[in-house]
Formats: structure tokens, sequence, C-alpha cells
């Protein structure tokens, strides 16, 4: 079975004070237990803002992959595991300000491999976002975001790769902040990202989230001789 | 990438959950005197979330909470003076928290 996005997953958070660092912080929200818990941050300026952390009332969460390149937004994305108890998600910030977003995201049906794929990439010139991500898994999801520096007007967006959008915020002159996740039915390379709007200075980051109990893309073959009677 | 406090009107907040089913929160304001004039409450029917919050929505002492529209209702307007009345007199009182939507009131 594939990853589910479940109802528990609380809804997006965003702070467009850009003279302030508090953190930012969900409602609080029950993942059931084992569900995988995503939490993607990103801030609108690396250079007065970074995700310093993501923390949770619960689960420890556990960074996988962050990005805070010259001239670009920052990102990160941490995960959890749920434990079937009521938490609050955190993101902390470190700077002298600017405006932020936290989507977080439960999945079941899902589990994290000891070491999940994940892949980052900030935009060497302005374009449409795209980049691909090598999944291990078979069934699984890809979870990412997408914060675009140069605050492009997103309302005529396309998605690659058929992807589901989870969190959109715009502030123009500021930031322009995506969140989505897509299927990843086969092992090997995804592409994600949008195809518009172009003239972005983006910056890409995603993690697998595999389908629980999925075995390696190609199992081993365990052969036993014939034994003579 | 700039810097300052937001200068577009209208602030637009739109959420999803997980079924893809949107809330969301508009507030156009003065750009010359930065006054808030009111705010439309969207919400599609079905979403889980029932209610916008600015502030944390945890602490129900100090967050502004909005109730939009239930299930099939058109949206629904909050007028200026009541954003007022609850502190909020310009764009920057509104953004100065944090916004997010929640299935419940805080502290309900």
């Amino acid at each position: 079975v594939a990853p589910t996005l479940d109802g528990s997953s609380p809804a997006a958070v965003y702070n467009d004070a850009n003279n302030t660092t508090t953190s930012v912080v969900t409602a609080s929200f029950t993942p059931p237990s084992g569900a995988v818990i995503v939490a993607k941050a990103a801030t609108a300026d690396s250079a007065t803002l970074a995700v310093s952390s993501i923390t949770s009332s619960g689960p420890t969460m556990t960074s996988r992959v962050s990005n805070a390149a010259a001239s670009h937004c920052a990102l990160a994305i941490y995960t959890g595991i749920g434990t079937g108890a009521a938490i609050t998600v955190t993101a902390n910030f470190t700077g002298t300000g600017a405006q932020r977003a936290l989507v977080v995201e439960v999945w079941t049906s899902a589990q994290l491999a000891a070491t999940p794929a994940t892949h980052q990439l900030a935009s060497s010139a302005t374009g449409a976002p795209s980049d691909t991500i090598t999944t291990t898994g078979t069934g699984s999801v890809v979870s990412w975001l997408n914060p675009d520096w140069s605050a492009v007007d997103g309302t005529s967006r396309t998605y690659r790769s058929s992807a589901t959008e989870t969190g959109y915020h715009f502030i123009s002159l500021f930031y322009t902040f995506y969140s989505a996740y897509q299927a990843a039915a086969s092992a090997g390379s995804q592409t994600y990202g949008l195809t518009a709007p172009t003239g972005q200075t983006w910056n890409l980051a995603a993690i697998e989230i595999q389908a629980s109990g999925s075995a390696p893309a190609i199992p081993p073959i365990l052969t036993m001789p014939t034994r003579r009677a | 990438m700039s810097g300052g406090p937001i200068s577009t009107s209208p602030w637009v907040v739109e959420i999803w959950d997980y079924q893809h089913k949107m809330i969301s929160i508009t507030v156009p304001w003065n750009t010359g005197t930065r006054a808030q004039q009111g705010a439309t409450l969207h919400r599609d029917s079905g979403c889980v979330y029932n209610w916008i919050i600015l502030g944390d929505p945890n602490d129900s002492t100090n967050t502004k909470a909005f109730q939009c529209p239930t299930d099939g209702q058109a949206d629904s307007t909050t007028p200026a003076q009541q954003l007022r009345n609850n502190g909020l007199t310009t764009i920057d009182d509104v953004v100065a928290v944090q916004v997010t939507a929640s299935p419940v009131k805080p502290g309900g």
C-alpha cells in the first residue's frame, strides 16, 4: 500500500512579519502510532533568516536535508515518527527576520529508510524549478518544497509529475512558497518541481517516503541445491 | 527578497487540508495609510479546518480566531471595525503574528 496523506496533518503555518524571528508552531494534532511526520520549513531570505531547527512536543525530529544558498530562500526538511499522542511541531529560526513557512504532513502506510533518499538543489539562474531525486523503494511518495526568492506570482502554477500541492503562499516582492508531494511508483530517478511560473530563483529539496513493508527494488534471489536421496 | 514591510494589497493566506480542500482569509488594505479594510473568509465544503487563527493556536488567551463558513455557505466578511475591535488596525497588526488554521477554536 502506498503512503497516504493522513487527515491528522495540521494546517500550514505562515508568518509574514519580516522584522521578527519568532518560531512558528502548528495547532495540536495526533499522528497515528508509526506514522511518518514530514516537516518542511522555509524562510524568504537565507541572508536574514535561517531555519535553525524543527522540533516537536513529542517525538524527536531528525534533520534530513537543508539548503541556504546565498541570494536564495532557506529551507529544511525534518522527519519524526508518530506515537499516537497529540503533539505540536515548531520551526525555529535565527537571524534578523524574514517571512517564514511551515508545512507538516502525516503519512500512514509509510516508513523511512534507515537513510532516506533526499536531494536538494539551488538554482544557478532564474527559471522554472526542476530537480531529481533517486528513490529506492516501490510505491513511494516524494515530498518536497520550493521557496522562490524572486517572488514570482504563482497564481498560474503548474507542477511537474502530477504533484499534489500541500502549501502555497505568495508575498509580492518577498517570496513565494510551494509545498507538494508526488507518487514514485518505481525506484529510480524522479523529476520534481514546477514548469510554471518561470523566472524563479528557486531552491528545491525532497525526501522519499517509502511504502510500509516495501521490499528493496531488486530482492535477492535465494537458491538451494537439490538434495540427493 | 525585499526589505521592509509587505507592500501589496490584498494579503491572502490559503491553506489546504489533506483532501486538497481549502480555507482562506483575504485582507485588503490601504497602501497609503496601511489601514486594513476588513476580511473575507472562505472555506471549501468538507474542509477539515473551520477556523483561521492569528497567533499561537495552542494559546487561547493570545490568539484571534475567525470562524469560516460552514459547508455550503458562501464566503463571509468581517468588517474592518470588527478587526479593529480585536486590535487589528493596520495590515502590520494583522501580519505581526503567525497565521494558521484549525478544526476547532483555540480553547474551545
